[in-house]
């Protein structure tokens, strides 16, 4: 839930700036054009922490498990005069726990089980900044490895759906793309995003969420 | 037992040739207050004052707009829900001139899906314009090598003929808004599962759809857009069958475990997005689909879509 609220207010935050901005077309901006430069007495690098929402939006052979939650993340990033972007991100989620009934035995037993699933990534990110006003819209791709750490608790059973043990590791790669406007402070920024994350494990769900980061140009 | 309406094309097209003639859309095109002459691409990517509302820049995906002569078009795209971009697309396109564009995906076709589409904008006016697009898909089940060891498409043949009218009424120089009307038959040879993506994915159906969106403007460079598939009728064609055993060569009739058509609330997308210029020639699109649909197809009800393209 936190993560649509946070994915409406970009939006939200987005038109406001867009009515403000709007003119008309016969005096466009050159390219490239924007405070995203280097050459404007900027410096490039730049170190955002975020704090975030996110939930899974998707079951996981069949169970419900939502490894994300709250989140915590760091982002380091190069950006060129063009607008374009190189970074290395660590992001953490605090997990959560999910009681639901499961069948098993062909459906001949019911059982309850508490699912309880937390999740941390590092990547790579992809991205361009293009200017919008005096804000920025950032377009952003980030692939990473993901590893979720998950307990099902004490059942009588000694695998379930696909997972080979009851507690344990598991990791994969992911995509996260993800959109975001930024608002410029002097040297720091604010920025606001969405994102989504596709998992390339069967056993790791996919999410959407939110993030609201604070950064600074080193 | 059910063929593809050709007649229905048949008279669509005669409707189309009555309201649209080359020389409405070139007089037209000359109106446009502020865009270049229809010169060949090529020359005016020099000209400095393009904006995302350029003829040579503006959005073609669900709005009535084509390329310019001799224009050509690469893009790279990520997680589309349409039969056209599913999975993603490679997509090479070129513009004819007078309003015609073709152009293939060739990640569908390095699948084994064969994925051409032609457009044409008959009519562009200053603030009206509109368009036809036909996208026809071939699949011989066996050709898809990526899906092959699944039943999904196995021994199946699959025909989509995709017909789309587009509407684009840029009423102001910040707001425009679009609307496609849909409309998809298809004739499948073979036995589909009922959970198949191809009946879940609403992929190998009959249907009529509705695209209204809404596009917001914002300094030269960007727009913001919001659209909605609202697929009004959705009707599993009479020659896929889930019961009877398949036959070779022969069309199957009946209904998929007796289901006739697919609600609205099954196969509804909304999409809220961004398109930007990064250069005269280079486009970023995001975009986020929340639907039942994005859920059966990628088993997520809120996918993101990405797309890069670049023009020349």
């Amino acid at each position: 839930m936190w993560g649509y609220l946070l994915g409406a207010g970009v939006l939200l935050i987005t038109v406001n700036a867009g009515a403000a901005e709007a003119i008309p077309t016969e005096s466009p901006q050159k390219p490239g054009a924007g405070k995203l430069c280097a050459k404007n007495h900027q410096s490039p690098w730049g170190l955002t922490i975020g704090f975030g929402y996110a939930s899974a939006t998707s079951k996981v052979l069949g169970l419900k498990l939502n490894p994300y939650g709250s989140s915590l993340s760091i982002h380091g990033t190069y950006t060129w005069c063009s607008g374009f972007r190189l970074g290395l991100y660590g992001e953490g989620f605090l997990g959560s726990t999910i009681s639901q009934d499961i069948k098993v035995n062909n459906g001949a037993q019911k059982i309850e089980i508490r699912a309880r699933s937390r999740t941390g990534s590092l990547g790579t990110s992809f991205g361009y900044a293009q200017p919008l006003g005096s804000l920025a819209l950032h377009y952003q791709l980030g692939i990473g490895l993901t590893v979720m750490r998950y307990d099902f608790g004490d059942i009588p059973f000694e695998t379930l759906a696909s997972f080979e043990k009851l507690n344990g590791v598991v990791s994969g790669l992911h995509l996260r793309p993800s959109l975001g406007l930024e608002l410029p402070l002097n040297r720091f920024y604010l920025l606001t995003s969405i994102y989504s994350r596709i998992e390339s494990s069967s056993k790791i769900p996919a999410a959407f969420g939110g993030l609201l980061s604070f950064g600074a140009r080193l | 037992m059910n063929r593809p309406g050709f007649q229905r094309y048949a008279c669509l097209a005669s409707i189309l040739v009555f309201f649209g003639t080359n020389g409405s859309r070139a007089a037209a095109s000359e109106k446009i207050a502020g865009s270049p002459s229809p010169a060949p691409a090529s020359q005016i990517a020099n000209n400095s004052k393009v904006t995302i509302l350029s003829p040579q820049a503006r959005a073609r995906r669900e709005t009535a707009y084509t390329l310019m002569k001799k224009q050509w078009a690469f893009d790279v795209e990520l997680w589309g829900t349409s039969a056209s971009d599913i999975y993603g697309g490679f997509g090479i396109h070129y513009g004819l001139g007078k309003g015609f564009e073709v152009g293939v995906n060739l990640l569908h076709l390095g699948a084994g899906v064969f994925n051409l589409s032609t457009k044409w904008n008959f009519l562009d006016l200053p603030q009206f314009a509109l368009g036809l697009r036909f996208s026809p898909m071939f699949a011989h089940g066996d050709w898809v090598w990526i899906a092959r060891s699944s039943t999904l498409v196995s021994g199946l043949n699959i025909w989509l003929f995709p017909v789309s009218l587009q509407l684009s009424a840029p009423i102001l120089p910040w707001l425009q808004f679009d609307l496609s009307t849909d409309y998809v038959d298809s004739l499948v040879l073979g036995d589909v599962d009922e959970d198949s993506l191809l009946l879940d994915g609403t992929i190998a159906l009959r249907q009529l759809a509705f695209q209204p969106v809404i596009r917001w403007h914002l300094l030269q460079r960007t727009s913001f857009y919001f659209q909605a598939k609202l697929p009004v009728i959705t009707r599993i064609p009479g020659a896929i069958s889930t019961e009877a055993p398949l036959v070779e060569g022969v069309l199957l009739g009946g209904e998929a475990a007796g289901r006739s058509s697919i609600p609205l609330k099954d196969t509804y997308v909304l999409t809220c997005g961004a398109r930007s210029m990064i250069r005269e020639d280079i486009f970023l699109d995001f975009s986020v689909n929340v639907g039942a649909l994005a859920k059966k197809i990628y088993g997520n009800p809120i996918s993101p879509r990405l797309q890069l393209e670049m023009r020349f």
